[in-house]
């Protein structure tokens, strides 16, 4: 699965530290979640997608 | 209960461990028992010293306003426990056969240690595989 968190808290100007703060999440986890390397629990993903303004599908793309 | 009360518990209980642990070594020191002292002494400051880090990092995140603990690290969490306990098994098995053993009194150790020495293997095994899948990734 790959997502565009990056891509969408650069837009935001937000740093990790912010969007970690903003979600309840600890930086690290926003680190494992950006590189790939972390999915997620459903809660979650609807909170980052909240907080950069945009939909869960538009922002984890999900590959077969 | 907050993070910042639940994390003062935490640094309460861990000073009355480390408290403890220099203690016990004091009291093992007195009676003359070093072999436990020698050999479990610096496995206990290595669990101690790890802790201590580990909780200074910890304190330092709560001040900056993150949270004590998210789904990601209570997920590792419930994996490092799982390990910790299904090899903490193992390690007491083999631990209960090698007091029957030479080996075991060869190294200066008797049957009353097997205890000290399964918590700390315990210890040792979940902050292992805490470390190894915090690095590895993935689902937790």
């Amino acid at each position: 699965m790959v997502n565009r968190i990056k891509e969408l808290r650069a837009r935001h100007n937000l740093t990790q530290d912010d969007l970690a703060k903003k979600v309840g999440v600890r930086r690290e986890t926003i680190v494992f979640l950006e590189q790939g390397k972390y999915n997620p629990s459903l809660q979650l993903a609807y909170d980052v997608a909240r907080v950069l303004q945009t939909k869960i599908d538009d922002l984890f793309i999900f590959e077969k | 209960m907050n993070d910042k009360t639940r994390l003062g518990l935490i640094i309460i209980l861990t000073i009355t461990v480390i408290l403890m642990v220099i203690a016990l070594g004091v009291i093992f020191l007195i009676k003359g028992d070093y072999s436990r002292v020698t050999i479990l002494g610096p496995l206990a400051i290595i669990i101690v010293v790890t802790a201590a880090v580990s909780l200074y990092k910890v304190y330092q995140r709560v001040k900056q306003g993150f949270p004590l603990k998210d789904e990601r690290s209570k997920g590792l969490e419930r994996q490092a426990a799982t390990w910790a306990f299904y090899v903490g098994i193992y390690w007491l098995l083999i631990l209960s056969w090698l007091s029957e053993t030479s080996y075991f009194t060869a190294w200066g150790l008797a049957p009353r240690h097997i205890g000290e020495l399964g918590i700390i293997g315990m210890a040792l095994v979940f902050s292992l595989a805490y470390w190894h899948f915090s690095r590895r990734g993935g689902r937790v």
